[in-house]
């Protein structure tokens, strides 16, 4: 388990140099790990990861470390939050490089605007609590099981299922209600 | 009484529910929000408010999945990236003190300066010594003069002669 202690933030945002070597090589595989994730399905080259890498530590150090003194060791650790700032970095950088398509290469239908449709509401605010919202999210459209959403949520899996009938209960009452949402 | 769901209908319960539009209605959560919630650092209402927002968001929800495992499973980074990221910053230029001193930087620094100094001194001294000190020179330097004077009064001398 890495130690977030031994960086000495105040320093390295101060610009010392010894401290910013000593977080990039503390911080590196996280945020390599992290940028490996962002690019999901896409098969990466060495080059893309390297300049994911390297914009998630330009970005760290830009405006002269805006986001490092924004960061409360205090709220969380610097690694969790590293990764936020890694992963969501490069989803970003990979929407910039993305090519843009030809005009005249793409299909007219795919121009075309599609009309909004506005889905009505099927479930009232507050019918389920934020939690049993997410475990339902979990397991249905992420299909984690029990043991992992309650590692997530730092629970017991217990705890897990019981929010889990509970909320599965609400909704079937809710819908045996108003079977039209 | 406890209530049995087949795993069907539960599933088609949670897409009935699903089809919501205000998925958007849950407040921002900043990095630092999801990270400490992540970390099970967040207190009762901010908790509530990531996990409305992650139920409700699914970049969110993804971003806070890969970054939990990034942290768990770190990945040995390649040197270049290593060599990248340190060269982004440069090397320190610290003034410790201020005054007169300072200009001179560290101990060692000092030291330098009095080398090049004591280097200096005996150079200009060699010099000084080999070139016959500052008396003689001086001395050589009035001679001339001294010469130049008499030569002016005799020729003078010779030119008022004949008057």
């Amino acid at each position: 388990m890495q130690h977030d202690a031994e960086i000495d933030l105040k320093a390295l945002v101060a610009g010392d140099k010894r401290s910013w070597d000593a977080f990039c090589a503390r911080y590196a595989p996280t945020i390599n790990a992290s940028v490996r994730r962002a690019f999901g399905t896409f098969r990466p080259t060495q080059d893309d990861l390297l300049d994911a890498g390297q914009e998630v530590f330009l970005k760290l150090c830009r405006d002269d470390y805006r986001l490092l003194r924004e960061f409360d060791p205090g709220r969380a650790k610097l690694t969790t939050w590293i990764g936020i700032i890694s992963y969501s970095t490069t989803v970003d950088w990979l929407r910039r490089r993305r090519p843009a398509s030809n005009i005249d290469d793409v299909p007219e239908s795919a121009l075309a605007v599609q009309p909004v449709e506005k889905e009505h509401l099927t479930i009232p605010d507050g019918l389920l609590s934020e939690r049993q919202a997410l475990v339902l999210k979990l397991i249905y459209d992420r299909d984690m099981d029990v043991a992992e959403i309650a590692a997530l949520l730092k629970v017991e899996a217990q705890t897990v299922r019981s929010t889990h009938h509970k909320a599965l209960i609400r909704l079937r009452e809710h819908f045996r209600e108003s079977p039209g949402g | 009484m406890t209530e049995e769901f087949d795993p069907r209908e539960a599933r088609l319960l949670w897409q009935k529910a699903a089809s919501r539009p205000d998925g958007g209605k849950a407040g921002t959560v900043s990095a630092l929000d999801l990270a400490a919630w992540l970390d099970g650092r967040a207190d009762a209402a901010l908790a509530a408010r990531v996990e409305s927002a992650l139920a409700s968001d699914d970049a969110l929800l993804q971003t806070a999945l890969a970054a939990r495992e990034a942290a768990e499973t770190a990945e040995p980074a390649p040197e270049r990236l290593l060599v990248r990221a340190r060269a982004m910053v440069a090397p320190n230029v610290v003034r410790s003190r201020s005054g007169f001193w300072s200009g001179f930087g560290s101990w060692q620094r000092r030291f330098e300066w009095a080398a090049i100094g004591a280097c200096f001194l005996v150079v200009a001294s060699g010099g000084f010594v080999v070139g016959g000190g500052l008396g003689e020179n001086i001395a050589a330097a009035s001679e001339p003069t001294e010469y130049a004077l008499l030569d002016v009064n005799g020729d003078a001398s010779g030119l008022f002669e004949g008057i």
